[in-house]
């Protein structure tokens, strides 16, 4: 446990003293939601009625262009395998590091969501869901966004080839997490969609991390 | 219980050399298959009281379907034995089925389209099913990209193998679509336990194409798999021997 703990500790300090980390995500996340009402219009009707959908299929995108620097930086500097070698089991190792990233990449980016998406007209109900579903469905996209990483780790295909193939394994996640906006914005129940993303956090947390830890192994081999 | 036949099928040389001489018979069986199967179904079978002749695209459209999500399956699980027991052959049906279960998807959602247009107005919808089959191409793309992108092939291949396992989490979301959401797809009409509502003059020629598509897909698996063996093998002894024999 201790060791498990000192490797979050670890990310963390790497990522807050190299603060772009942190902060191109949610960079990338504020300017493509800008984007949005001069592509679309500015019509505030239009805007509050799509806004759920944008503010998750962006968060999407937003967090996959962290992905490869989950492990890229530690295979680059060669202390992959070192991780490798600790007495902590890998898929430990793994889950410590997907769940740094969480904190580091998904919470900042749950936390400025429900502005941007007041700004596009969410009401403070739906913004209040936004953050709760990006903070409880951003572990599973971190989850899932880490095997991705890991199988493309040796590859140097990069961050297209990570997007192919995570997008299409996080449709369960952006469907119940826009649901449960779009649900709370029109005054529904959300607590269905919120329980089914918990779920889905309880079926990622054991497996996801055994799954990349496998995929780390390809990668070290290759 | 006696293994050998289990190891028998884990060695290349016996697998190319047992399959290929009946491979073209099976072709050639599944071809005729589909040859009567789509004579049934497009010229005897009785036309669709409400749709009229646009219906019959379903005897290409469902066995299509089928296969799609079948082919799935015997991707995820030849990844999965490839990995446990480290059987090379495993991978190489991996591999040789990722084609066809793509091109067997691509195959519904066309026909899907062509059939969409005269009788729900409208070549495309966002519809569960569609949509889940959509995202199930991009699975069947993702790992036959993520195979291609490593160096070296054996790595691949077990790195499409834990990608295969991963997106079984999407079949059953596809599988039970119809079901769950329902939009415009209609739901499950065929089924093992309960009388099917399709009257039997549609449904076994139906039944009689799903059958021959799986001969089909049976065939082109195997022998993308002997493909796949022979080119990565190519520089072995017994491929030159089994190609001076075969001449």
């Amino acid at each position: 446990m201790n060791s498990f703990l000192a490797i979050i500790g670890r990310e963390l300090r790497i990522g807050f003293a190299d603060l772009h980390r942190v902060v191109t995500p949610i960079s990338f996340f504020a300017v493509v939601l800008v984007l949005m009402p001069l592509g679309l219009g500015p019509s505030p009707q239009l805007l509050a009625k799509v806004a759920p959908g944008l503010v998750w299929v962006v968060a999407l995108l937003a967090i996959l262009i962290s992905a490869d620097r989950l492990f890229g930086d530690d295979m680059k500097e060669g202390s992959l395998p070192q991780l490798m070698t600790l007495s902590l089991a890998l898929p430990w190792v793994v889950l410590a590091k997907m769940l740094a990233w969480w904190l580091m990449a998904m919470v900042p980016l749950a936390v400025i969501a429900p502005i941007l998406g007041m700004m596009l007209g969410l009401s403070t109900e739906a913004a209040v869901i936004t953050f709760l579903t990006l903070l409880i469905g951003g572990l599973g996209l971190c989850l899932v966004g880490g095997i991705s990483a890991a199988l493309t780790l040796s590859t140097g295909a990069g961050g297209a080839l990570v997007a192919l193939i995570a997008l299409p394994l996080y449709v369960p996640i952006l469907i119940f997490g826009s649901a449960a906006v779009e649900a709370a914005s029109l005054g529904l129940a959300v607590k269905p969609y919120v329980l089914i993303l918990l779920a889905f956090d309880f079926l990622a947390v054991p497996l996801a991390p055994v799954a990349a830890a496998a995929a780390l192994r390809i990668a070290i081999d290759d | 219980m006696d293994w050998t036949w289990f190891h028998r099928w884990g060695s290349p040389p016996w697998f190319v050399k047992n399959v290929t001489p009946w491979l073209k018979w099976l072709l050639l069986l599944a071809g005729l298959m589909l040859v009567v199967g789509s004579c049934w179904g497009l010229l005897i079978a009785p036309e669709e009281a409400k749709q009229g002749n646009s219906a019959r695209i379903i005897y290409i459209h469902v066995p299509a379907a089928f296969i799609s999500l079948a082919g799935y399956y015997t991707m995820a699980i030849a990844g999965a034995i490839g990995l446990i027991w480290r059987m090379k052959i495993a991978f190489w049906v991996m591999r040789s089925v990722a084609p066809i279960g793509a091109a067997m998807t691509a195959i519904a959602l066309i026909t899907g389209a062509i059939w969409g247009k005269p009788t729900w107005g409208t070549y495309w919808v966002w519809d569960a099913r569609i949509t889940s089959m959509t995202i199930l191409l991009f699975l069947y793309l993702g790992v036959i990209a993520l195979i291609n992108a490593y160096r070296d092939v054996d790595n691949g291949y077990r790195a499409g193998a834990i990608l295969g396992l991963v997106g079984t989490i999407n079949i059953p979301i596809i599988y039970k679509s119809v079901d769950w959401w329902y939009t415009l797809h209609q739901p499950a009409t065929l089924k093992l336990t309960e009388d099917s509502p399709i009257h039997p003059d549609i449904l076994y020629p139906l039944l009689w194409m799903i059958a021959s598509f799986y001969l089909l897909f049976a065939a082109l698996m195997l022998a993308n798999t002997c493909r796949h063996i022979l080119l990565s093998e190519s520089n072995k002894r017994w491929v030159r021997q089994w190609y001076e024999e075969g001449k």
